[in-house]
Order: structure tokens, then sequence, then C-alpha cells
């Protein structure tokens, strides 16, 4: 309880600092807000306010650990019952966080625990346990800078690829935010999105996913037995073109790859490796890929596994409900993540590149605490490393203690 | 009556007009008239109630030959067919006479230049539409999702279409089926109304309602309620869930969801429902009695819970295979009604 505390004093510190301006909400007045509390379990929900210092004033009095608010705008957004509250739109939202990415280095520092049978392993957690099957599965991740570069790329292919070049949304109705732990949020806040039902954005998912790619649209020109000759130009737009880059980096990366690695039918991944020069000298001279080689005519059932392999490739992996949700909480960007300190920064676009959360979105930077580690794998914070620990009482950057006590980590001394 | 108007090459009259009732200068048109709702029965007015009550039984039955009717009563028929049909308060009647009118509207979009398409995208659906030449159209992808999810092929997912910069790439052809979509759309989401008619359609309304109850959708009486659970006519992801908890292996929690969600929604009561999880090793009737409660809409926030879509159980990774239907409860209606019709035909034959 005392570091519940204490962690609520820091916070507090922060959000009596906090510049007003910081934290900008479009129709502020139309949004739920919800909070976690340190002191308390739960959720308090069907918030609203009227105005940004009325929300101050509560970050302020309560400081809680964790503050969201709707992505979704409402007549009446403080009603508890959700149908009563009247929706009258949402912005379009998309969170890439490392726990939907497969990043090899989770095994490293990534931990669960069964709370049924004490069953423990490494890496992400299962969905059951591996000994007694339950679902009761605890976990500890850490938040890793290899991990997070990974998030970026697919957040940057996000932005640049689908949001501006193919859904052409301007660069100013784009918020690119921090979670505050292991990823990113984007928010859409564009006129074009706001009405979108789940039918709508469930769309929008399978076009970023890469999800439903029809073998007719990529070689439309074919007809039915015919063996395809070419596959679509670079050049070409939207998916096609996509698909298409997407092979040539495929077949570039094949030449590191294992056979077994590339997940496609034994025939198939054998035709590729032995033709992979003659493909790419295809890209060299005709800007695409040369397919008569791999003899696929449209109705063979290879040339799909091969198409939805391709597009899976080049898709980006988005934690799909979290778009599909009209009424979603999502963290209000500048404020705090109670599980480690850090700020949800938002991130300029043509900054993101430079952009590193484990200094940027550091908070608290000066003073230094002597705390009780239990167990820590080594973390990486303003380009210093802290740990491992195990059972140690460490002087450690008030920055790197506040983290390990939000991960229940590390205590106070009395 | 003989208002004419140009648009670019094209005249705009009244039999246009009456092409495309839903067109928004045909409401303002008709508006000019100022006929009020409580003064249908009048004289002056039968000719266009008569048209609007053949408009509506010409959806729900093969009709013949339609004789030539003056374009004025047609179009002033549209807004009556529509105030019908929302008093009358039947779903699938609106539905039906949806369908109906976006193949006339389909037939007609046709014959039009591709300028006219556009501006009848434009003004009755309110869709920003250019042509590029060669007949290829763009809309901007918010107008496209709007129709595009209506329709099961995969041909007409996002995915499958060139998207730059917002705007869709779309033939002319395809155009066309969107549009006589979006008109479908449009009608179907014509508020029902709850209150009684007005007098001057009272009679009309109640034998409408009376006449359809008993001939079209008759067929539907047999949907009504199962007493029992025949798993038949289950789809192959509902029908795994109710396995595994027959046989009492653990189920997801988002299982046992989709699994109470189905079950409710084909009408089966709470507690044959409850009945069912008596099996799961971690058995609570109590608990179990709220969480199917709350899902049938009796508690809490009074809403009851759609099972979710064949898209959403496969997200969740429960879906069996590809069964050609948008939704779990589709599939079961499919079943149902092919043993039904196979029935009915064989007692024909008898």
């Amino acid at each position: 309880m005392k570091e519940k505390i204490f962690l609520k004093k820091k916070f507090r510190e922060y959000y009596s600092t906090l510049n007003v301006e910081e934290i900008k909400i479009i129709s502020l007045k139309n949004r739920e807000f919800g909070f976690v509390l340190f002191e308390e379990s739960g959720m308090i929900r069907h918030k609203a306010f009227d105005n940004i210092n009325k929300l101050i004033e509560f970050l302020r009095e309560y400081s809680p650990a964790h503050a969201y608010y709707s992505s979704a705008y409402y007549e009446y957004p403080s009603v508890e019952n959700m149908n009563e509250k009247r929706w009258i739109g949402a912005d379009l939202i998309f969170d890439v966080d490392v726990d939907h990415i497969s990043t090899s280095c989770k095994d490293k520092h990534d931990k669960w625990r069964c709370l049924d049978c004490g069953n423990t392993g490494m890496g992400a957690e299962p969905k059951t346990c591996s000994i007694c099957g339950s679902k009761r599965i605890e976990s500890k991740k850490l938040v890793c800078q290899k991990c997070l570069e990974i998030a970026k790329t697919e957040i940057t292919k996000l932005v640049d690829d689908f949001l501006l070049n193919d859904f052409g949304f301007k660069l100013e109705d784009i918020e690119i935010v921090f979670s505050g732990h292991r990823g990113y949020h984007v928010h859409v806040f564009s006129k074009d999105v706001l009405m979108l039902d789940q039918n709508a954005r469930r769309e929008i998912i399978d076009y970023v996913r890469g999800r439903g790619i029809d073998v007719y649209f990529l070689f439309g020109g074919c007809s039915n037995n015919e063996i395809i000759s070419y596959g679509p130009s670079i050049n070409e737009p939207g998916w096609l073109g996509r698909w298409s880059r997407g092979l040539y980096d495929y077949i570039i990366s094949m030449k590191e790859k294992m056979k077994e690695e590339m997940e496609l039918p034994e025939k198939l991944s054998s035709l590729l490796i032995k033709n992979m020069d003659r493909i790419i000298e295809s890209y060299l001279t005709n800007n695409k890929p040369l397919l008569s080689p791999l003899a696929l005519s449209l109705k063979s059932r290879n040339l799909k596994i091969f198409v939805e392999k391709i597009a899976e490739e080049c898709s980006v992996k988005i934690d799909e409900q979290v778009t599909l949700d009209v009424k979603r909480l999502i963290r209000i960007p500048n404020t705090l993540h109670g599980k480690t300190g850090l700020k949800a920064v938002i991130v300029k676009y043509d900054l993101l590149d430079s952009f590193n959360p484990l200094i940027d979105a550091i908070v608290f930077r000066d003073g230094k605490i002597t705390v009780k580690v239990h167990e820590s794998p080594e973390i990486y914070m303003f380009n210093k490393e802290f740990g491992p620990y195990r059972d140690q009482v460490v002087d450690l950057p008030l920055y790197v203690a506040v983290y390990l006590i939000g991960q229940q980590s590390a205590e106070l001394l009395s | 009556m003989s208002k004419t108007y140009k648009y670019q090459n094209s005249t705009i009259n009244i039999s246009f007009l009456a092409r495309y009732p839903f067109l928004d200068e045909a409401r303002r048109y008709i508006s000019t008239f100022n006929i009020d709702i409580n003064d249908l029965n009048k004289p002056e007015y039968n000719e266009i109630l008569q048209e609007a009550i053949r408009e509506i039984y010409g959806s729900i039955s093969e009709a013949g030959e339609r004789s030539y009717v003056d374009d004025y009563i047609k179009l002033m028929a549209f807004p009556v067919t529509l105030a019908i049909l929302s008093y009358i308060g039947s779903k699938p009647l609106i539905n039906r006479y949806a369908i109906k009118k976006a193949r006339e509207v389909e037939e007609a979009l046709r014959c039009e230049s591709d300028e006219i398409l556009c501006h009848i995208a434009n003004n009755g659906l309110n869709w920003v539409i250019k042509p590029t030449g060669k007949s290829v159209f763009v809309i901007s992808f918010k107008d496209y999702l709007t129709v595009s999810t209506m329709f099961n092929d995969q041909s007409w997912k996002l995915i499958n279409q060139i998207l730059v910069n917002g705007l869709v790439f779309l033939s002319r052809n395809k155009l066309i089926r969107l549009m006589a979509a979006g008109v479908q759309k449009k009608i179907m989401e014509i508020e029902v109304k709850k209150e009684e008619p007005p007098e001057s359609i009272r009679d009309i309304v109640l034998k409408m309602r009376e006449k359809i109850g008993e001939t079209v959708f008759k067929h539907y009486n047999y949907l009504k309620i199962p007493e029992s659970i025949d798993t038949n006519f289950f789809p192959p992801c509902i029908l795994s869930i109710y396995n595994d908890l027959m046989s009492g292996k653990s189920v997801s929690h988002i299982a046992r969801f989709i699994l109470t969600t189905f079950l409710v929604n084909i009408g089966l009561d709470i507690d044959t429902i409850i009945n069912i999880f008596q099996r799961v090793p971690d058995y609570d009737p109590a608990k179990t009695r709220y969480q199917v409660e709350h899902i049938a809409g009796m508690r809490g926030g009074k809403t009851k819970y759609m099972t979710p879509k064949c898209e959403n159980i496969k997200t969740v990774g429960l879906c069996l295979g590809n069964c050609g239907v948008k939704h779990p409860i589709n599939m079961y209606m499919r079943k149902v009604r092919q043993k039904h019709e196979r029935k009915d035909f064989s007692e024909k034959e008898v």
C-alpha cells in the first residue's frame, strides 16, 4: 500500500505542474472519461467534464494510475446506460502493441506464471496453462527497447502506407501517441470516419491486416486455368503494388531463411527457391514478378495460400478489437501510465524516427531513491542499463524506481 | 407538372423524378404540393393511394404486367408508400419493398449517362462521385463502405479495390450496383412508427397488416420458438461449442457468450439454456442465471445481445469453416427453412 501512496504522490507532482495546453481533447464535453485509481480496484466510468480545467482539476485531485477517454462522442456521456448515452460518432483508433507482434526477445524478458498450479515459463503468455489448462495466468512483461522499435516500424507502415497514401487522411487529422507501456496508439480525427459503423471499421481492419485479398483482384486478366505469367507491378496503387513489393521483400529475405520458415507448401517453396534469381531479375527489368515458373493458375489452392502469406507479411499487426470497438476507452495523451510511470507522449510524425520512448517518455528525471527489488531482468532507460536484480536493495534513479514499483517488482524501504 | 429543368446536357423532368423518387430534388418538388397525410382519403388523392397500395403488394407477390401509370402519380405515391409501410411496421415487408425498388432503380440507372449517374448519387445518396473517363468512377471510401458491407461477395471487400488517397475506383457496372444497394439501404432505414396510423390510412394499414400476416410471412411462423434444442440446425461453430460443453470440456468465456446469445436469439427459453450449462465443471446456478438473463436483456442495461457476426467469430478463432453466411443465425434460419420447405413439398406430393 505504501508503494501506491508513493506513486500517487509522484503522479500528483506531475499533474500539478502540467500545463493545461498539454491536454488537448476535441469535443471534450461529448466524451466519456474513465479512471483507475491507485487506492481502489476497478474503474470509475461514465465521468464527463464541461471543460479542460475541470478535467485537469480532477487529475490533480485524484492523480489516477490510468486516465482514459472514449473514442466515441455522446450526447449524454455521463449517463450510465450505454444506450442512453446517445452515440453520435467515434474517432478511428489503431493500437499497435508488442503483445500482438511476435518478437524474438520476448523469450528473454517476458515471464508468466499459472495462478492455479504455479507452472511458469518465459516468453509470451499462453492462453491456457500447459500443465493444468487453467486460464488464470499472470504475466510480467518488460518494456523493451527492441520490442518498441518493432512496434514503431509497424506504426510507420500504418501511417505512411495506409493512412496517408491509401486512405488519404491528412497529417493534421492523425495523432500518434506512445501508449506509456508496450506500444503506440494512432487516433484519426476525421469527419470521414466519425459515422463509420462496426461493419465499415471491420473492412478497414481487414484492409490493414491484409485479410481477404482475392486472387481475381491481383491477377484479374487471367482466365481460370491459364498459368499466371506475371504478378502486378510494384508501381500499381493500393494493395496491387503493396503485394508486389511485399513479394519482392519476401524473396530477398528468403535467402536467409530455411525452407520450413517460409511457411508455404513444400512444392511452392522449392519452386520459389529454384527460380528466385529469375523472379528478382524480372523485378529489375519489368518492375513486376515473373510467376510462370511457379505453375500457378487462378484455381490452384497453392495460389491462395501464397497470396495470403505475402499479404500477411506486408500487413500491419494491429489489435483488431480496439479499432472495431466504437465505444472504446483509450488512454488520454500526455497522462501517465500507472504500470510504468511513463508518459503517453504525443509523437510528431516527422520526429517518429528519432523518438525513443525510453528517453522521451521519462518523466521523473531528477532524484534517486533506495528500493528493494524482488526480481527484474535488465532494463534499459535513458541509455543506461539497470539490473538484472534479484532480492537486492539498490539505489536507483527515481524514474527506474517508479517503473519497478509500478511493475510490482520493487518495494519501498520503510 | 410540366416543370422541367436542365442539368448539364440532360433534361430533368417529372418522368426523371418518378424514376428516382428518392432524390432530394424529388422530395423538394413533392413538398411544393403540400399534401397532408390526413387528407389522403380525399377523392383527389385516390389514384395516388391506390398506386401506393399496388406498389406494396407488388413487392410481396410476383405482379403481372403493370399498366401505364402517370409519372405524377408514380412520383407522389413514393412518399405515401413509405408512410404506409412505416405504419404497417413490418421490417421484413419494408425490406422486400426496398429490394424491389432497388432493382427498378438499377435497371433505370443502366440507361443513364455517366454525368447523370454522378448527379443521382450526389443528390439522392449524398455521395461525392467523379467520373475519371472511360467509365471509371471514384467514390470516397467513406461512402463506399456505407453500402459495400451489405454484399457478401469477396470482390466487394475494400482490400480488393484500388484505393488511392481516400478514393475507391469503380467500374460503371459496380457503381450502379452500389447505388442500387444505397437506395435499398435508404428505404430499409425508414423509421417504423409505433403510434397508430392516422384516420386517413387506418383501414388500409390494418387490412394490409392482416393480409400480410396471413399470406406472405406465414412461412416465418415456424421460425418462432423452438421447443427443444435441435442441433441439426446449428452452424458448425455453435455445434462445436455446444458439444464441448455437453462433454464437460472447459469452454472459454467468449465461446459461452456466443453460444448463449445464439440460443437466446433463436428463441429458446431461459431455463432450457441454463440447463445446458449444468455440465460445466465450474457450474454455479445463480451466476449462470444472472449471466444468461443479462444476455437475454432481462437485466442491467436491458440490451438483448445479438450473436456475434461470423467475422467476429473468426477473429476469436472459433469459426470452423466458410458456411457462406455472414451470421450464425442466418445459417440456422436457412437450415430450418430448407427443412420446412422440403416438408411442405412432400406434404403437397401426398
